[in-house]
């Protein structure tokens, strides 16, 4: 398997797309992103990528043959995610909440029940220059985002390293896009919030028994907290990047901040070095 | 009783921050903080430390290794790939069935379909909720376990403590604090409010986000006014999100520019208005939760 790194944070809006954008731009060889961050994604925003094609993702729910269901509520009362109802005369599925588990199948005494394909998100490929790029986009309304993050990880190309842009968080869509990575880089800043929320991602990570090390973006701005956690946690802080108003304002307008601050690209360079070494590689 | 939810889609923004001024400015109220996977409002609003609850998500298979005759039925129904027969390098079975327990999702199937009755389904711890004292009033905030799911079950038990909590000591206003995106914990945090505070950086990112949240604050029919944060780092990028306010139909509660002063705060665990009343950035916060009161009729 080619080398798979995450780029993830516990707390929102700390750099992870800043940071995947720009490494998958600066590292020495061709690369694959995948934007994982399907609720909202924006790696396209600054890659600007020639798009390829794009696909709808579906998932299987439950789909009532009338002539057979005898309204006895045995899926109902199976489903634990709430699902189904039996509203007078005829069964009511309320898609968001399936979790496409087949419970309502196994358990249907009658056979009135199949599955047919239900869409929920679209996958979208393109490409820059020496990237290849893949995100995933959640249609809005949607609530599990998990199984979108599943189909944008499982695309990669044969020997092509990866980089994946996680989203926020720490909780199921993390999971997703982390599983089966090879290191995963924890962008944080040094505030109050920054440390805390690292601190529930570093517990994450090592529940699943993952390797990270630490982006720190703005790093003049703390007082060393982030620095004595790392320290404490033996976390090695592979990047510092600090503030500065010209790459603020090249990011927010949507440019990219290596193309138009030459010595980020050296930064960012370091950065791919120094987490294929750390993911064993 | 009046729910306000503070929400951006793109994190960062600010949410937190200006959530803790306006519950500084809105006299006593209920601080629920709904962003579960990183709840911070008690670092800036106090109350970190209270009465703490369990909260139990989904449940997980357990399997009885007396009873499991190792068909690998369970392993072939499972659509989550969360429960296996180890084989030994010739395929045969090696040892009763294992529950991966991160990726079992709690659907029960495995048990369903055991011949021996070898698997039941168990609580599982997910989290706590804890309900502590603000210096604003009663707050309640949760910590979902590291890479636990079902964050949208954990936001309603928040969102219902903080509702019974209002009710039992007659406070009207509850504020809501969600997380960033537009996912389950996000649905779950805005179901029958009474209005919504978008908080929007002059970035591409946000602008992009903005109309997402904005989407799904339409389809749950969401009153919503935003502010604009840090808005003269980018002006261009700032009055692009404004015009699409005034298309989308969002009352634009007010601007905020950068200022150091926000960091200084945070790192004191202060909001800006306790911090430095009666500084620019504090007025500007102030004026932005008058407007946004009014439009909302809070």
């Amino acid at each position: 398997m080619a080398f798979t790194l995450a780029v993830a944070s516990g707390k929102g809006g700390t750099g992870k797309t800043f940071v995947s954008v720009n490494l998958a731009l600066a590292a020495s060889t061709p690369v694959l992103l995948q934007d994982c961050d399907v609720e909202e994604p924006n790696d396209h925003l600054f890659l600007r990528p020639e798009w390829e094609g794009e696909r709808r993702v579906s998932l299987p729910v439950p789909e009532f043959d009338m002539d057979k269901c005898t309204l006895c509520g045995a899926c109902r009362d199976a489903c634990r995610f709430h699902a189904i109802a039996i509203l007078g005369d005829k069964p009511l599925l309320f898609p968001e909440l399936c979790h496409s588990c087949g419970v309502c199948l196994a358990v249907c005494p009658t056979g009135a029940i199949t599955e047919k394909p239900r869409a929920f998100g679209t996958i979208s490929k393109g490409r820059r220059g020496k990237v290849r790029f893949v995100q995933g986009k959640l249609d809005v309304g949607e609530a599990r985002s998990s199984p979108l993050v599943e189909a944008v990880r499982a695309e990669v190309e044969p020997g092509l390293p990866v980089i994946a842009d996680c989203p926020p968080g720490t909780s199921c869509p993390v999971v997703a896009a982390v599983t089966g990575v090879d290191f995963v880089l924890l962008v944080t800043e040094p505030t109050p919030f920054g440390l805390h929320d690292l601190d529930l991602a570093v517990r994450m990570v090592r529940e699943m028994g993952l390797g990270a090390g630490v982006v720190l973006n703005k790093s003049d701005l703390g007082k060393g907290e982030v620095e004595a956690f790392c320290e404490r946690e033996g976390l090695p802080i592979l990047a510092r990047i600090p503030f500065r108003k010209d790459v603020a304002r090249v990011v927010s307008s949507g440019g990219i901040a290596l193309e138009e601050i030459p010595e980020l690209g050296r930064v960012f360079g370091d950065l791919w070095e120094r987490a294929l070494r750390e993911g064993g590689r | 009783m009046k729910q306000v939810v503070v929400l951006s889609g793109k994190g960062g923004t600010g949410k937190t921050s200006f959530l803790a001024s306006f519950a500084a400015l809105a006299g006593e109220c209920v601080l629920a903080d709904c962003d579960v996977d990183a709840s911070n409002l008690a670092i800036l609003a106090g109350g970190l430390e209270g009465e703490e609850e369990p909260f139990f998500g989904e449940g997980v298979a357990r399997v009885d290794p007396e009873l499991c005759s190792r068909c690998g039925k369970c392993e072939e129904a499972c659509r989550f790939h969360a429960v296996a027969i180890p084989r030994a390098p010739g395929g045969e079975p090696a040892g009763p069935a294992r529950v991966v327990e991160i990726a079992c999702e709690g659907c029960g199937l495995c048990g369903i379909v055991c011949p021996e009755g070898a698997i039941t389904m168990e609580d599982r711890r997910s989290g706590t909720l804890v309900v502590a004292e603000s210096r604003h009033g009663p707050i309640v905030h949760a910590r979902l376990l590291p890479g636990e799911g079902n964050s949208g079950k954990l936001v309603t038990m928040v969102r219902e403590k903080a509702k019974g909590i209002a009710a039992g000591k007659g406070l009207d206003l509850v504020l809501v604090d969600g997380s960033p995106g537009i996912g389950c914990p996000v649905i779950s945090s805005l179901a029958d409010v009474d209005g919504a505070f978008l908080v929007a950086e002059p970035s591409v990112s946000a602008l992009h986000d903005l109309e997402r949240i904005h989407q799904l604050l339409e389809r749950f029919q969401v009153r919503a006014c935003l502010v604009l944060n840090k808005f003269d780092l980018q002006p261009g990028v700032g009055e692009r999100i404004l015009a699409f306010c005034r298309e989308a139909g969002i009352f634009p509660a007010g601007k905020v520019a950068f200022d150091p002063l926000f960091l200084e705060a945070l790192q004191e665990g202060r909001s800006i208005v306790e911090f430095a009343p009666g500084s620019r950035p504090a007025q500007a916060v102030e004026e932005a939760w008058r407007g946004g009161k009014e439009f909302l009729k809070i």
